[in-house]
């Protein structure tokens, strides 16, 4: 069955999540809501899962933009924010980062483009990242825009630090292990680089090459990366996803505010019917 | 000491003044102290330092207005309708000094100040390029730790889903305002609903006990545009629109007075019957978003 780049991306990020994994799921990342809650109701039911600050999502759920903390609410377990707060520094969680760059030593930047002072973009800022950049364990990073300007060779602003340059303050492996994009999947290889391990159908390694910012090994990767099963798809269409919020991550300001309103719009709709797009 | 309860949101923040620095709880775009917002800004207060742990359209506005000298924050954008325009505009242009700390930081630095702690150690900032910036400092012995100086806000600024007539105020979804709230030095709380002890409206969640309240105010529809689940959701289409007339040529400021100079009761009007109706349903409806709903085909 025919999956578009969004699907695979969601079910490449789902595949992250094992059934004994923490995960914290930061915001405006719909695509990553969206993978945590397909894990959930595939291979990883027993996933813990913290959508929002102190709630823990204990059953899949059906996103949408304006009914999501609702449908959290109704699956939630509420948890005590000091422990949400310390487990990342006790033994760490799996909290896929999304940043405006990653470099080729694995760092990230969500704080500005350009100089940190006189920035000529201003980003959101580090949200979680200050704690989540400095956990034990093994992080996952994404982007939907695997382009020279997002896949650079050195960050503007190392917010958070890749694992070469966690090991240079003394800490053990772990950091940023995994990176998928709309192009392929990576994982940091034991020579300190992004070592391809699998291309999406119908990209080729050429393709891959010339949209990355920084240099790549010779060699292809051999892999084609695994496309979700029709089950996996149907659940994710149907389910999980039927408004398509995972899309939004792969928009242009414009094009996702159109988005917004026809998802808006289906909300409305479902709100009279009580009936799912899909 | 017993929390004072308010008669409106304007007599609630009637004691904060210049130069003062303000937490605001929340998170994105749920539960900000919109109406206690609004309310501070037709009082004009100026040379404001506030603290967002992760400010969404109520730091944004609080910029937009003119009324901040200085933004400590986690994060700060509109979440999926975009960037925080009047943030990005004066972080971009240097109008406003901007210290990034991040989430984790803040509330560590929350915890030292309502422990009487100086500093308090934290194993974050490992490796970031962010070190110089931020206000964390170099831990004497160990590396890979940073001292997080103590917060004590003078006010925080709490838009809570209940509280019981004697105070106490309860949270669904918590975010850090129980930190700050225990970390500042004053303490004003709008509530949407004010509910009897007996009632068991008591959710066995997250709050903040009355010992640590100094102001109370019911307030409903206190956090619109923002979400207040489980009693609505966010305005999407509001703060879209907020978001484009921001980004317009129009002054900031003017821009900007559009949306908080009419009193509370007024502002209420103008989210309009249905608006209000729909938001409420989509809050109370998700819960059967889910795996039970039928399919369209």
């Amino acid at each position: 069955m025919e999956c578009t780049v969004d699907e695979l991306m969601v079910s490449t990020l789902a595949s992250a999540i094992s059934d004994d994994s923490v995960v914290y799921v930061g915001v405006g990342v719909p695509l990553c809501l969206a993978a945590a809650s397909l894990a959930k109701a595939t291979h990883a039911p027993r996933a813990m899962i913290f959508p929002l600050a102190g709630i823990e999502m204990r059953r899949p759920i059906t996103l949408s933009l304006r009914m999501v903390e609702a449908a959290i609410c109704a699956a939630h377990a509420p948890h005590e924010i000091t422990e949400i707060m310390n487990r990342t520094e006790g033994y760490g969680v799996l909290e896929p980062l999304a940043p405006a760059q990653i470099d080729s030593k694995g760092n990230s930047n969500t704080i500005v483009i350009g100089n940190y002072e006189q920035p000529s973009v201003r980003l959101p800022g580090f949200a979680g990242a200050d704690a989540v950049g400095s956990m034990p364990g093994a992080n996952v990073l994404y982007t939907t825009r695997h382009t020279p300007r997002v896949l650079v060779d050195e960050v503007d602003v190392a917010m958070t630090a890749g694992a070469w340059a966690r090991r240079s303050f003394g800490a053990a492996a772990g950091g940023p292990q995994q990176l998928i994009t709309n192009l392929a999947v990576f994982r940091w290889s034991g020579t300190d680089a992004w070592q391809p391990v699998s291309l999406h159908p119908g990209v080729s390694w050429s393709e891959v090459r010339a949209q990355t910012g920084f240099a790549l090994s010779d060699g292809a990767p051999l892999q084609v990366t695994a496309a979700p099963s029709r089950e996996v798809l149907e659940l994710l269409r149907r389910r999980v996803d039927p408004f398509g919020l995972r899309r939004l991550e792969f928009l242009s300001a414009s094009a996702r505010s159109n988005e917004l309103r026809r998802i808006m719009t289906a909300e409305r709709e479902w709100l009279v019917s009580r009936r799912l797009p899909c | 000491m017993a929390p004072v309860w308010s008669s409106t949101v304007d007599e609630a923040v009637a004691s904060i003044r210049r130069g003062q620095t303000v937490a605001l709880g929340g998170f994105l775009s749920t539960r900000h102290p919109m109406a206690l917002v609004r309310a501070l800004l037709r009082r004009n207060v100026r040379d404001l330092v506030i603290i967002a742990p992760a400010g969404g359209i109520d730091a944004d506005l609080m910029i937009a207005s003119g009324a901040v000298r200085k933004i400590i924050f986690g994060a700060c954008s509109l979440d999926l309708a975009g960037p925080a325009p009047a943030f990005r505009r004066a972080a971009e242009s240097g109008t406003v000094a901007t210290v990034d700390y991040g989430v984790a930081s803040l509330y560590r630095a929350f915890e030292a100040g309502w422990r009487g702690l100086p500093a308090q150690p934290a194993r974050y900032l490992l490796g970031s390029a962010m070190r110089p910036y931020h206000p964390a400092r170099n831990h004497r012995d160990r590396a890979d730790l940073v001292c997080l100086p103590a917060l004590r806000p003078d006010v925080a600024l709490i838009h809570a889903d209940r509280a019981t007539v004697d105070g106490d105020v309860r949270f669904l979804v918590p975010a850090l305002d129980m930190a700050l709230a225990w970390a500042s030095e004053r303490v004003i709380v709008s509530v949407e609903r004010v509910v009897d002890r007996s009632s068991g409206a008591h959710w066995g969640s997250a709050g903040i006990a009355r010992d640590h309240v100094h102001v109370l105010v019911e307030a409903p529809w206190g956090a619109h545009p923002c979400s207040c689940p489980p009693e609505y959701s966010a305005d999407l289409a509001y703060i879209m629109d907020y978001r484009d007339r921001l980004a317009s040529d129009e002054k900031p400021e003017s821009a900007a007075r559009h949306y908080f100079e009419s009193p509370e009761q007024d502002y209420r009007k103008r989210i309009g019957v249905a608006a209000a109706s729909e938001l409420r349903k989509l809050a109370t409806s998700g819960g059967q978003l889910g795996w039970n709903a039928p399919l369209m085909n």
